[in-house]
Parts: structure tokens; sequence; C-alpha cells
């Protein structure tokens, strides 16, 4: 007796390949979250994000302030050391500009930690923060490089620490900046 | 039988559809996973990447900057090439061609753009994480212009400064011509004690310098100049003096020299430098004393004792004094000359002539072309031409003793215009500002002095100076009064009025600044400009040395550099005397000008300089 086998296409018809490809990429998603997480790439990012944000923002305050002032207050300032302070002397009657450190008791997770944060007050209002609370100020140092009579020249150098208390290592970056600055009278 | 079939066939496309499946499912995930694991290694290095860019930016704005610190400090330092920084000796200096700052190289890269002008780049490069090469490499651009200002608010600067007839104008926050004083209540500001029995002949002013003669002084000296820039204050402090040893009778000052008439028989003028105060020669005339003088226009007029045989008006040539003073010609006067005063072509002589107290000699050829015979036969001793009239100061007259001539057509008809009547006194010298006539006199005791009013010919007010000796010398400038008298210990007084509710004002007055030291020897001036509202003129003059005792005997020049010039445009360049011995020190004077009745108010003024 022949057997007639019909004629079949053997294959995968294009909606399985669709529902295929789309669990397939859940199953994906899922899998590299996972993976994500687990290999703490996020966390990096984050503790860069945050660390850079902090310095730019630092760099472009000091920068303007110190370009637009008429002279430094030397006697009301401190050089050389941490933490250092600055006093900026305005043009035209507009209020002194102020930048020192000060400690702050920040709640992580149940730890109570003392940070160092940067600070900015023009004349005699309440002072504004210049860095956030998830960066220590580990290092503020203001040096004077002016020369003889001529137009104040600042330089700036400090270290931002990003928060961590538990030690974890993926959360242990800090930056080191070192800039200066011309006043432009 | 077909069930089986069927079985086989299910069974063969169930085995056949899994692997595929399989197959198909890794291929897909081979495909999807390393762009998911690419693009999250790439944010962690991009995260990393920008730290390091950030910090990069940071010391390339310190590169710039740095730079900057250093033009500021010496221009020439910026040498083109490439070079790295290093504060090491507490300010910014180029070291090597490059230095590093932990993982970073930087350098700055200096061009010229044209003589004054540099431009920088600053490169600063690192190996980031992938071992790739990164740099940055912001420009800029540096000009030689490091400018420095000093600003004067001279209402609030008006004490550290030195006032002679000037005021601080506290409406305006600024500084105005004086009020001119009631002389209703004149009183003596400040008089000088020459030693021995010093008698002031005669004075001479010109700005803030006072130029003072007196008799023979033996070891004294005849000769005084004496700084009038803060006598408003009371202040008088002397400039120099010289020598003459003899009689000194009258003294006129033209460009930088004084000539001085004197009772020598062998130097009937005698002559002085005013930048030394160095006699350097003297003219030998024929005939009598030299008795009065006048200097004008290069030319020197000196009239003289009365000569039986000779000539009593000579006039010399003094456009070179140190070299030689040639007599360029003489008149016949036939009587003293006492004084002379020169307007236009035409010497005015005041004589002892009894029908003749005014003549008038043209000076292109020495020829009297004119007299006026005043009534009754009282000698001339004064003379004085301001506009169009001649005043006349003389003896004690029956009639008046002081005349004033209309001389609008000196060679025509000479007319009166007014004359005042002093009583029984008698006019020793002359000095006309505005509509007041200035006298000193002969009498002494409480009338040395007197302001008389040219508008109805009258005497304002006689004024008693110190002492009671006669007065032989009058000059009136800005608000003061100044006089010369025989009184010992009162040789030189300065007069000033009470405090006035009119709005008579002095008519010029000068402010000059305190001395500035711009701290560097080679200083460049650039420019001066000032503020100045209201109705009237400024003008201004400086001066520079080396050092602030040089500044004192420094010349006050304009914009050409001379002494006769003025700035009286604001923000003009600024130009020093070619001899000034440096240009370390810096002063200035502004001169204020009115009509009398209003004055121009100085606010501000500002000189910049590079050093």
């Amino acid at each position: 007796m022949l057997i007639r086998k019909p004629l079949k296409f053997e294959g995968i018809t294009l909606v399985e390949l669709i529902v295929y490809v789309a669990i397939t990429s859940i199953v994906l998603l899922f899998v590299l979250r996972f993976m994500w997480n687990v290999s703490g790439v996020s966390i990096r990012v984050d503790v860069s994000t945050e660390l850079i944000q902090n310095s730019r923002f630092i760099l472009d305050k000091i920068s303007y302030d110190l370009h637009v002032a008429e002279n430094v207050v030397i006697g009301s300032s401190t050089f050389n050391t941490h933490p250092g302070a600055l006093m900026l002397d305005m043009p035209a009657g507009a209020q002194n500009i102020f930048y020192d450190t000060y400690e702050k008791d920040i709640l992580v997770g149940r730890q109570t930690i003392k940070i160092r944060k940067l600070r900015r007050r023009a004349g005699e209002q309440q002072a504004v923060d210049v860095t956030g609370d998830k960066v220590n100020v580990a290092n503020f140092v203001l040096k004077n490089r002016t020369r003889a009579q001529e137009s104040s020249n600042i330089k700036i150098e400090f270290t931002l620490a990003f928060v961590n208390p538990g030690q974890d290592p993926q959360r242990n970056r800090e930056l080191n900046v070192e800039t200066a600055v011309s006043l432009r009278q | 039988m077909g069930r089986r079939k069927i079985n086989i066939h299910e069974r063969r496309s169930q085995k056949g559809d899994s692997l595929l499946e399989v197959i198909l499912a890794i291929a897909i995930f081979m495909l999807i996973a390393p762009a998911i694991v690419i693009v999250a290694l790439r944010s962690l290095s991009g995260s990393i990447e920008s730290e390091d860019r950030i910090v990069a930016a940071a010391l390339a704005q310190e590169t710039l900057e740095a730079s900057r610190a250093i033009r500021d400090y010496d221009w020439d330092s910026l040498i083109t090439g490439n070079h790295g920084l290093s504060d090491a000796n507490g300010y910014w200096e180029f070291v090597g061609t490059s230095d590093n700052k932990g993982k970073y190289t930087r350098a700055v890269a200096i061009s010229d753009t044209d003589a004054s002008t540099k431009k920088i780049v600053a490169a600063v490069s690192w190996q980031g994480l992938d071992g790739i090469s990164n740099s940055i490499s912001p420009t800029g651009q540096l000009t030689k212009w490091h400018s420095l200002q000093w600003m004067q608010n001279l209402a609030g600067s008006f004490l550290s400064g030195f006032a002679n007839s000037v005021e601080i104008d506290e409406a305006n926050g600024g500084i105005k011509l004086s009020n001119l004083g009631d002389w209703s209540q004149p009183s003596v500001l400040v008089s000088t004690n020459f030693s021995g029995d010093a008698d002031g002949k005669s004075i001479f002013i010109d700005k803030n310098n006072l130029y003072l003669v007196t008799k023979n002084e033996g070891s004294g000296k005849e000769f005084i100049a004496l700084d009038l820039s803060d006598v408003t204050k009371g202040n008088l402090t002397t400039l120099g003096s010289a020598e003459l040893g003899t009689n000194a009778n009258h003294v006129t000052v033209f460009n930088g020299y004084a000539y001085v008439a004197t009772d020598s028989n062998s130097e009937e003028i005698m002559i002085v430098r005013l930048s030394d105060y160095a006699k350097i020669g003297s003219i030998n005339m024929p005939g009598g004393i030299a008795v009065s003088d006048f200097a004008k226009d290069n030319i020197l007029a000196v009239g003289t004792a009365k000569s039986s045989g000779g000539r009593e008006f000579f006039t010399y040539d003094i456009s070179n004094p140190e070299s030689s003073l040639p007599l360029s010609g003489s008149a016949e006067i036939n009587a003293k000359v006492n004084d002379i005063y020169i307007s236009g072509n035409y010497a005015y002589l005041a004589t002892d002539d009894n029908g003749k107290e005014l003549i008038i000699v043209r000076l292109s050829d020495n020829s009297i072309v004119n007299f006026y015979n005043l009534p009754d036969t009282a000698d001339a001793h004064a003379v004085f031409v301001a506009g169009n009239a001649a005043y006349i100061g003389r003896d004690n007259s029956s009639v008046s003793e002081f005349y004033a001539l209309d001389i609008s057509n000196p060679e025509g008809t000479i007319s009166p215009l007014g004359d005042v009547d002093l009583g029984s006194a008698e006019i020793k010298d002359i000095f006309i500002a505005g509509s007041h006539g200035y006298i000193s006199t002969e009498n002494g005791g409480t009338r040395e002095t007197a302001v008389l009013n040219l508008n109805n010919y009258s005497v304002e007010i006689w004024i008693d100076i110190e002492g009671g000796a006669p007065a032989d010398a009058v000059w009136m400038y800005g608000r003061h009064i100044y006089v010369g008298s025989r009184e010992n210990t009162e040789t030189l007084q300065v007069i000033q009025g009470g405090t006035s509710t009119s709005s008579d004002l002095a008519q010029e007055g000068i402010f000059t600044s305190q001395k500035f030291d711009t701290g560097a020897a080679a200083t460049a001036y650039q420019n001066i400009s000032w503020i100045s509202i209201g109705t009237g003129t400024v003008s201004f003059q400086i001066r520079t040395a080396d050092t602030e005792a040089n500044l004192n005997s420094a010349k006050w020049v304009g914009p050409d550099g001379a002494e006769n010039s003025y700035y009286t445009v604001s923000d003009t360049q600024i130009t020093l005397d070619p001899a000034a011995s440096g240009s370390r020190w810096f002063q200035y004077r502004a001169i204020l000008n009115g009509d009398g009745l209003e004055s121009p108010i100085l606010k501000d003024v500002s000189i910049t300089y590079v050093n």
C-alpha cells in the first residue's frame, strides 16, 4: 500500500516568530536587569553623576563670582589650608560674597554621619549650599597666586567624595579638581 | 493506519519545531544581548570619562587664567611657544614646555596675533579608560592693555589737594570758584615776614606763582617766589629766591624769566631764570636807574629816572635771554617813567611830566604817538590797561587821584571815562579786575589799600592792612588781594573778603591735586578726562617727575608738552614735558574760569596709565 506523505512545510509561521521574539526579549530584559543590578553599574553611574554635577556647579559659581569681583578681601579669607574661605568685594555697592564650608549631620539609611558642605553667602543674607547632601567636601583649599600689585589670581583645589558610610566599594569614588581664576578688574 | 501516519508526522514536526525554535531564540538573544551589555558598559565608562573631562576642563581654565596672571605681571614673559605652568613660588610662572598633573599633561601654546595681541591655546591631554588619548584645547586671547586708572571725585578729594580761590560745591558734589568775598569786611588771611627791614616793592603773579621783589636786603634775598596753590587755606610756601644785591623797583615775568628793574648803575635790569631761580644775567643801561618794566610778546619795555642828556624809555628783544638781550629802540620822554603797561602795539607810560602824565609809545618804531594831560600837576605813579581803558593812579591832587581814560584810539582822541577823588591819598600801584580797581597807597595808617567801584567811580572800601606802613604794590588774583608793604614784619600780605551773600565770584581759581605715585619708574600715561557742569570753562595742566621732591620743580604743561598750553577737551591723550625728570610721580591742576557771576563745577577727574 502506498502511504502518501503529504508535503508539509516544516517551518515556523510568522506569528510564531513574532511571539518568540517578544517572549525572548521580555525574558532577556529581566535577566539583564538582574545582571545590571548585580554588577552595580547603575550605582557607579549615579555616584559619578552626583560628583560631576556638584563639581561643575562649584566651578561655575566660584569662577563667575571671581570674574566679576572688584577685589579679594584677604583679611577675611583663609588661604593655604583646608577648610578654606574666600571673601570677595563686589563692585558698585553690591553685597560681598563669602564662600566657606560647614559640617552638617545627615541621615543615611539609619546612620547619622557628619559631612562637610560648601556654602555661599551674599552680604548678610542666609547662606545657600553649593554642594548637595550626597557629597562630602573632603578638601577645599584656596591659594592666593596674586603677584605684586597685579590683578588677583586665586587657585582653587577641592576634592568631593561620595558619602559612603557603609564603605561600599561601588560607592567609593571621589573627584579631585584644581583650577585658577583671575579677577577681571 | 492514518492515525499512525499523523502521529509520526506530528512527532516529526514537533521535533523539528523545537530545534528550530531554540536556534532562533539563541540567534535573537545573540543579536540583542551584546547591544544591551555594550550600552551598560558604555554608560559606565562614559560617566568616568565625564569625570575626567570636568577635571581636564578645570585644568584648562587654570592654564588660561594663569597665562592671564603672567600677562598682568609682565607682558614680555609671554614668549611664543609651548609652556608648562608652575606656582611653586607662590605665583604663576612658565616652566619647560608642559607639565603633569597626575594623569593629565597640560601646556599652553602662545603665538602672536599682532604687536599687542597674543593667542593662547590651553592643551590638556590624558589617557582614558580604554587606552585612547583624549584632549581638550580651549583658546583665548590676551591684549597688551593692563591699564590702570587714578580716579578722583573732587568733592571728596578736596582736602587732600590744594586750593586757590576754589571751594567745594556740596549740592553738586564737585568744586567751584569761590565767592569774591565782602570787601567791607576784609581780613589779612596770611602774611610773610622777610628778614630785616624788607619792603615789598613789586608783585607779579602767574597762576599759582607769586614773584616779589624788595628793597636791598643785605644778606637776605631781594627776589622771592612763593607758591599760591594752597593760599585759600592760608598756606604760602617759598619756592625759591635770588640774591640781587641792590634795591629792586619792579618785576615783570615772561616765558620762564623774571626781569627786575633795579637801582644798580651797571645792572639796571637783572634777569632771573624761574626754573631754578638763578640770576643768569643783566642789562647795563645808559642813563638813570630803572624804575619800571613790562614784558610781553618777546619785548621788554623799561622806564628809567629822568636823564638830562639821555632817554628814559627803552625796549629790548627778550626772545633769547640766555644768549643776548639786544636793544630794539628807545624814546625820549624827558621825565621819570614810573610805570609801563603794554597793550596791543602800544606802551602806556605813567610819568612825572606835569603836562603829560600819560604818554603812549608805538612799539613798532618806539615813537611817541600821543599823550594825555591830567588836571593839575600831580605825578602819575601807576598805569593799568584793561580792554579799551587806561587807568592812572597818581600823587595827591586837588582834583582826583584815580582816572579812567578811553584809549580805543591810542593814536587818536583820548577821552576821560571817569575819576575818583581819594582825598589826600597818593596812589602807588593799581590793579584792575572785572569792574573793580584795587589800589595801594603811600599813606599808610588805615588807608594802605582800597577797592574802587568802576561802575560808578567811587571808593567801595578802604582796607586797613597789618601795620601802618605804605604799600608799594598791589595785585588781585582769584579771591585775594596781594599787597606789598613797607611794614617790617609784614612784607607781603594776602587780603580776603568777609563772608558774602552776594553772587560775585572770583573769575579764576585753581585746584591742584595731591601728588600721586604710580609705583613704577616707567609709567606711560594714556588719557586725562573729567566731568564738569555749569557755566564757564575748565582747563588742565599736568606735571610728572621721577621723585616726589622733584615734582615741586617740574613744569606744568599742556597737550603739546609746553608751558603755555592747556587741556581743554576731556579724554585727551596726555603728553609729558620732554624735559621731565621721570614719570613715576604725577600731579594735575584744574583752572576754573568764570565771568564773575557764574562758575563751572568740576566733579570728577580720571587719569589712565600703564606700567
